[in-house]
Formats: structure tokens, C-alpha cells, sequence
């Protein structure tokens, strides 16, 4: 196995950081990954980087992966990111989580792009903490398990559409959006995770209903509890969650049905009665600089 | 006169450049019956606009235009108003080349605004019949589209259940605003580009206005799609500018039946491709007329809609890790490779 240590890995573009450009995607500096790599240390990050259908990236334990932001398209957003279409294996440990956050000496939600599983072989993650994205992660076409992970300062936490995912015991907080989704018949578990503090707890785009199943959460204490998005018609169950606060006040903050008849409702009943116990998945390394710039606005 | 003029300056100027020219001619038809007189419009890109005027026959002829991409559209002004049932069909004119354009006219349509109680407070909505030949067509959709540079193509913004036995769509509940409207009935498929024997029609007040609290309904005449219609940007022979390579497996064995689609968007597969070849034969080889040059982003599955699933063969061009190509406007790029494997389950 090709290892490739975090020095190796810290990419130079130069006159790109942090400025505007306008220009394709298409021409970015970008790395594909056709073998299996492992990524551990400290690693920069200012391109896209592939990992191709006969690739496999394994980010080992305690990594720090960090983003700088490069605007190449000039839309605001960071366009540094990962895409994932052979294999990703970030599996931290409660002692040593991994790190994938912005670079910036003052991070903002968008600084880079996403991590991106997409017609992917299949992706695990445990015990990650990613910052400051568009999307903190975003699983299509594939297989993937998201397990004791943080998302926290993204526009949107985690995003998936048309994927076999499974999201457990992890947290997703102070994003715009904690979880969207278009569901597209396909199936997905997000059981035991804690989704709130986000501007939308959870915001179903398109085609959901039926096929994803969320029970055992704690959605409280989002500004929006659900959203539905424009193309929604279907109801969604979310029965068996909890809401933090009595289900007429939760439903009066839900855009659904209730408000617009052309959408779905929201089923949010029976809610759970009792707030589920959803413990901090790792121990946050506040003494190193990089996490505490990641953390520092943190909602204990 | 002055823009006859004009258009006539318009072309001493690019005789005297001795550009490339061609040769745009055809005939206007309504129903089966010529319509002489009607003025036909040639719109090249940069937004310059060139008129011919139908003879008793219905044909018509422009004078040698420049080679580029052109949309040609009908009206008549005499007696009743007519205007292309297609809206505007766009061709690219190849250097030397002649196209013959078919137009069909259907007469001009306005819109009825009546009160409308809607479940959303300001809300609106879109009705209408749908007319094929002057009779109510069953089985026929309605889209809306927010904006015409959709070309009219894919779901669109909403759409109506099909129509029943008197031709009536309805689209419900929509905000107040601008809308394209086009009404289109396929045969045997539900989705995909319109096919020969497809009806097709946009809504000649388009873009239509919705106001809150008001039914804005409006009849659409839909025409047969022809094989022998104008000549489309996507037909190679016409645009010069193509992809042509093969599908194969891991092993490199040619692979049959599978469609090789082409995205602007570097987000694949959230929503319709731009371009779309015929099944592979069991060469496996594709040919992708792209009616323009630009990036494209390549791949290759076997079924047509939704999304790819477990044991479909699936694969994207890797020649770049992007999955992107460029081809310039009249290429033909030769030997492109796509490996297509079976989705995992």
C-alpha cells in the first residue's frame, strides 16, 4: 500500500488561495487517486481531489485535513473538495477522531465544497468532524455509513439523493440545513443522531417519502423543524423522534402541507416522549490549534 | 423598406467577406394546406434576425446566409394570426449547406383569465385544451417552464395530469408570474426527446401570465412530429460537431444496448442529459451529435430515466477525472473510450 505522508500532500497553487477567479471547473488543479492511499498527519488541501472508480483513499486516525479556500468559478463558495467514486475509509477513533475543516485563519461556512461520495464502490466514516463546507457531506448514487461524526458550520450538514446510506449517533448542528435529502426510492437509516440548532433541521428537496427511515433522533431546537421543498408531494414519516417541544408548536414552525396543500405533511407523530441520550461521539483536541480554529464557535 | 434595406446591406456585407454561406428554404404548412404569405424568421445567435416571405405554395427561401446556428419561426398576419406549432426550431447551417425547414401554423390563441379559488392564498393556475387537427387529444401533458432557454424540454417547472377524452389540462396552485407553457403527447415512452409520431405544442401567448387568484387557460394546437421536420441541431450531418468512440467492459469487450449521454452540468445525473445517443450496436460503438461545441460531461448506462440501478451496466468516460470532454464547434472527436461496469448492489 502507497502511503503518502501529510508532507507530501500539501499542494501549491500558486495565485489561487483564497481569491476570486472565474473559471471552469473543468481546468482546476485537480489529483486523482487510482490506487489505494492513505492520508494521515496534517494535509492541505487547494484542488479537487478524485479518487477514481479503482482507487481507495484511507484516512487514518487523528488526520487533519484542511481546505483552503480557492473560488476557481467565482459563485462564492470554495471549490476545494473530494470526490469519491472508488472507495473512502475515514474511520476515526473516540481518541483520535479526523479532522476535515477549512484552512482559513477565520473559517466560514462554504470555504470548500463537500466531501463527495458519487457513484461510489462505498464509503465509511466514524468518528469524523467536518466544518465549514457547502456540504459537510454529500452521498448519491452509493453505498455509504456515516457513524459518530460531527457536521457542523456547513450550509448543508449532510445531503444525500439516491443513495443506500445509514447515519448513526452522529451530530448535525448549526448548519443551514442538518439534513437534506432527496430519497429518489432509494433507501436510507438515520437513527440515534442529534439534528439541531440548524436553520432547517430537515429539508426534503424532492421524491422523498416511503423508503427513508428516521427514528430515535432528537430534532429539537431547529429554527425550522422541517422543510419541504417545492416538488415535494408526498407525506414523510417521521414518527418516533424527538421534537423538544409539545407537537402543535413543533407543527406550527414546519413548512408543509399544512401551509402550501400542493406539498407533503410532515408525520411527526407519535413523537418520542422522552429525549434520546445521544452521547458527544469523540473527545474534541482543543489544545491543538487546528481544532480549536474548527470548533471555537461550537455549541456545547 | 428600411429594414429591407438593411437586410440587404446586411448581406452585400457578408458577400463582400466572402464568408461561408448556406441556404435556408421550406414550406409553410397548415394542416395539410399551404400558407402563402407568412413571414418566416431566421434568428442567428449574435441576435440577428433575417425574413423570408411564403409564396403561394408555402415555400419559402432565404437568400445565402452565414453558417451558424439559426432558430427559424412562422407567423402570418393575414386574416387570422398564425404562429409556428413548434415555437422555433433550431438548425445549425453548415458552410455550403441547404436546409429544409418544415413549418407548421396553427392559429394564434390568446388567454382567458376567470376567477380562480386556490388552496394557497394569491395563488393561481394554468388550464386549457389541447387540439390536435382541431379535435380535444386524450393522453397529452402540459409543462410550465420558468424560462424559455429550457428549450421547453424535460418536466419543467409543473406539470398536468394527462389529458382526458376533451383535451383538458390543469395545472393547480402555481405562484403568480411568467410561465412557458408546452403541451406534448409520446407515444409508447414517457420520457425522452420528442420522437417521429410524438404531438407537440407550445402555447402561442407564451410567456404566459398568471395572476393571483385567477385561471389563466389557453388552447394549444400540437402537430405530429415528422421524420421528414427540419433538420435538428443534434443531427450530425447538419452541426459537423460529434463524439464518436465505443462502450465497453473492464475487459475491453465491446458492449451493446447502451445509451451514451452528455451533460453540460458537471452534476451528473440529477436531471435529464442534454444530449443522449441511440443503444450501442454490438460494436459497441456511439455516435453523440452535439448540436454545439463546449465541455461536455460523458457516460454511458443502459436504461433511459431515473437513476442507475444495482446491475445495470454504468460507467462515465475517464479520460479526464472530471469525466469532461471538450470539443470545439464542427469537431468530430474520434476514439473515446467508456468502461461501463455492473452497479453494485
Amino acid at each position: 500500500m502507497l502511503r503518502l505522508l501529510s508532507a507530501l500532500l500539501i499542494f501549491t497553487l500558486v495565485g489561487c488561495s483564497s481569491s476570486e477567479l472565474k473559471g471552469d471547473l473543468h481546468d482546476m488543479p485537480s489529483e486523482l487517486i487510482s490506487g489505494d492511499v492513505t492520508w494521515e498527519g496534517r494535509v492541505e488541501v487547494d484542488r479537487i481531489i478524485i479518487v477514481g472508480r479503482r482507487g481507495a483513499l484511507r484516512i487514518a486516525p487523528g488526520t487533519k485535513v484542511l481546505f483552503k479556500r480557492v473560488d476557481w468559478d467565482g459563485d462564492g463558495i470554495g471549490d476545494a473538495e473530494i470526490t469519491v467514486e472508488g472507495e473512502l475509509i475515514a474511520e476515526g477513533t473516540a481518541q483520535e477522531p479526523i479532522l476535515l475543516a477549512s484552512a482559513e485563519a477565520e473559517p466560514t461556512p462554504g470555504d470548500w465544497k463537500y466531501l463527495h461520495i458519487n457513484f461510489a464502490k462505498g464509503a465509511s466514516l466514524s468518528n469524523v468532524r467536518v466544518s465549514n463546507a457547502f456540504s459537510g457531506i454529500q452521498v448519491h448514487y452509493s453505498k455509504a455509513s456515516i457513524k459518530n461524526c460531527d457536521f457542523r458550520h456547513n450550509i448543508d450538514g449532510v445531503r444525500f439523493s439516491t443513495a443506500d446510506l445509514t447515519v448513526e449517533g452522529s451530530i448535525s448542528m448549526q448548519n443551514r440545513h442538518g439534513i437534506r435529502f432527496e430519497e429518489r426510492g432509494h433507501p436510507a437509516l438515520i437513527s440515534g443522531n442529534r439534528v439541531t440548532h440548524n436553520e432547517v433541521g430537515i429539508f426534503a428537496v424532492t421524491e422523498c417519502g416511503g423508503a427513508s427511515i428516521f427514528k430515535g433522533n432528537d430534532f429539537s431546537a431547529n429554527d425550522t423543524p422541517v422543510k419541504m421543498g417545492w416538488e415535494q408531494r408526498s407525506d414523510i414519516a417521521l414518527g418516533g423522534n424527538w421534537w423538544g417541544a409539545p407537537t402543535g408548536e413543533v407543527k406550527e414552525r414546519i413548512l408543509d402541507g399544512e401551509m402550501d396543500s400542493t406539498l407533503g405533511k410532515a408525520l411527526i407523530t407519535p413523537t418520542l416522549e422522552i429525549m434520546p441520550m445521544i452521547p458527544t461521539p469523540f473527545a474534541i483536541p482543543h489544545e491543538d490549534a487546528d481544532w480549536k480554529r474548527a470548533t471555537d464557535r461550537d455549541i456545547r | 423598406m428600411r429594414r429591407l434595406l438593411l437586410i440587404t446591406l446586411s448581406f452585400a456585407f457578408i458577400a463582400g467577406c466572402a464568408a461561408p454561406q448556406g441556404i435556408i428554404k421550406g414550406r409553410v404548412m397548415s394542416g395539410e394546406k399551404p400558407v402563402a404569405g407568412a413571414a418566416v424568421a431566421a434568428k442567428a445567435t449574435d441576435g440577428e434576425t433575417f425574413t423570408a416571405i411564403s409564396g403561394a405554395d408555402g415555400i419559402y427561401s432565404f437568400p445565402p446566409l452565414p453558417s451558424g446556428e439559426f432558430e427559424v419561426s412562422a407567423s402570418s398576419a393575414g386574416g387570422e394570426q398564425f404562429v409556428t406549432v413548434w415555437g422555433a426550431t433550431h438548425l445549425f447551417l453548415p458552410p455550403g449547406g441547404e436546409e429544409w425547414v418544415w413549418l407548421k401554423l396553427a392559429p394564434r390563441e390568446g388567454v382567458i383569465y376567470t376567477p380562480y379559488e386556490p388552496s394557497t392564498p394569491g395563488f393561481g393556475a394554468i388550464s386549457g385544451i389541447a387540439l390536435f387537427e382541431g379535435e380535444p387529444i386524450s393522453g397529452a401533458t402540459a409543462n410550465i417552464y420558468l424560462d424559455e432557454r429550457e428549450s421547453l424540454k424535460g418536466p419543467g417547472f409543473r406539470h398536468s395530469f394527462p389529458t382526458g377524452a376533451d383535451g383538458r389540462f390543469y395545472i393547480d396552485d402555481i405562484p403568480d408570474g411568467e410561465y412557458f407553457l408546452a403541451v406534448r403527447k409520446r407515444e409508447g415512452r414517457s420520457i425522452g426527446p420528442i420522437a417521429a409520431g410524438d404531438l407537440f405544442g407550445v402555447a402561442s401567448a407564451n410567456p404566459i401570465t398568471v395572476k393571483p387568484e385567477s385561471d389563466s387557460s389557453i388552447t394549444v394546437h400540437l402537430a405530429e412530429k415528422e421524420k421528414t421536420r427540419a433538420p435538428h441541431a443534434l443531427d450530425l450531418s447538419r452541426s459537423g460537431t460529434a463524439i464518436r468512440g465505443r462502450v465497453v467492459d473492464a475487459g475491453g469487450a465491446p458492449l451493446a444496448g447502451l445509451y451514451v449521454f452528455a451533460y453540460r452540468s458537471r452534476i451528473i445525473g440529477h436531471q435529464m442529459p442534454d444530449f443522449i445517443t441511440e443503444p450501442t450496436g454490438a460494436d459497441g460503438e456511439f455516435v453523440l451529435p452535439l448540436g454545439e461545441g463546449g465541455l461536455f460531461y460523458l457516460g454511458a448506462r443502459q436504461k433511459l430515466g431515473y437513476s442507475p440501478t444495482p446491475g445495470e451496466l454504468f460507467g462515465l468516460y475517464d479520460g479526464a477525472a472530471d469525466h469532461g470532454i471538450k470539443v470545439q464547434k464542427g469537431e468530430v472527436l474520434e476514439g473515446v473510450k467508456i468502461i461501463a461496469e455492473e452497479v453494485l448492489p
